[in-house]
């Protein structure tokens, strides 16, 4: 998404084009659907309030989108905890129809590959996202994370191995 | 390159990373070969699943929170117990407590009667002394 002639960002198209994958994105690194979409909220809200347009506006919201689900993990586990025990919590997607990818997918992989996926720890949750599911190199996520690249593909090379292990039904 | 690629090394192969080395042993190896192309398959199988978004029951919070309650309540049961068997081994079994009691009793007279014996033994010095003394007193005095 390039800045307009006028140099301004247009938020309104990155906000259509983007809303979308940033939301999977927070869903994937929180268990809780709304607070998944609050994080969503707080990402774009960010992205308005920056002075001057990021250089890369999508990176720059996957990266804001990572942190930021990171703080909400850290701060409120014991919150998540006492208030979020609802046998389950993804009704909207029950709701739905499958999309094609789910309906290639039985749905007992998607399940214990989702359950495989939230045992993870969160590193390798975040690397596996941003380097299997966002496409970035070792290189930008170590730096985005703050790891080393070694770290990076540790924690990659975990993260594959037992998720490949769900998918076979081998854990 | 002669041997077989580990799994980690395809892993970095599938990533775009790996020497030229392990390239070209994953272009001359066919089973080397298959095992990439099978985990590119999965990976991709992985990421559509996970894109898709968690399906109906992947993720059940209140059983993941009823296990570790669980496992916490075992936990408190277990050093409960063990406090309880602890304690128990500590104090004495009733009718055992006049044993203890003896044996204070035994300690104590013993200290008791070593310090009493010294001074007896003192005692006894100064008496016999004294005694000497009485008696040779008596004899230049007469009775």
């Amino acid at each position: 998404m390039k800045p307009t002639a006028s140099g301004q960002l247009d938020y309104d198209a990155l906000y259509r084009a983007q809303q979308g994958r940033v939301r999977s994105l927070c869903r994937l690194l929180l268990a809780d659907p709304h607070e998944a979409e609050e994080v969503c909220q707080e990402v774009f809200v960010k992205l308005f309030e920056q002075r001057a347009a990021p250089p890369a506006p999508e990176r720059w919201l996957t990266r804001v989108a990572v942190n930021a689900c990171r703080d909400r993990r850290r701060a409120g586990w014991w919150r998540r905890w006492r208030e979020r025990g609802r046998e389950l919590v993804e009704t909207e997607h029950a709701a739905r129809g499958p999309t094609p990818e789910e309906a290639a997918i039985g749905l007992e992989d998607r399940q214990r590959i989702w359950r495989v996926f939230r045992l993870l720890s969160a590193r390798q949750q975040e690397v596996f996202a941003l380097r299997q599911l966002e496409g970035w190199s070792t290189a930008e996520v170590a730096e985005t994370l703050g790891l080393s690249s070694g770290s990076v593909k540790r924690h990659l090379f975990r993260a594959t191995h037992q998720l490949r292990a769900a998918l076979r039904g081998t854990p | 390159m002669t041997r077989c690629l580990t799994e980690r090394t395809l892993m970095l192969l599938q990533a775009g990373e790996g020497s030229a080395e392990e390239r070209a042993h994953l272009r001359a190896c066919p089973r080397c070969a298959a095992r990439h192309r099978a985990l590119a398959d999965d990976l991709g199988v992985i990421a559509d699943a996970l894109r898709a978004g968690p399906p109906p029951g992947a993720t059940h919070p209140a059983r993941l929170r009823l296990r570790a309650v669980g496992a916490l309540a075992a936990t408190v049961a277990l050093a409960v117990g063990g406090a309880w068997m602890w304690r128990t081994a500590q104090v004495p079994p009733p009718g055992g407590g006049g044993d203890v009691s003896a044996q204070v009793e035994d300690l104590a007279g013993t200290l008791f009667a070593t310090s009493e014996v010294t001074a007896a033994g003192e005692q006894s010095d100064e008496a016999a002394a004294f005694d000497e003394d009485d008696e040779l007193a008596l004899l230049f005095e007469g009775p």
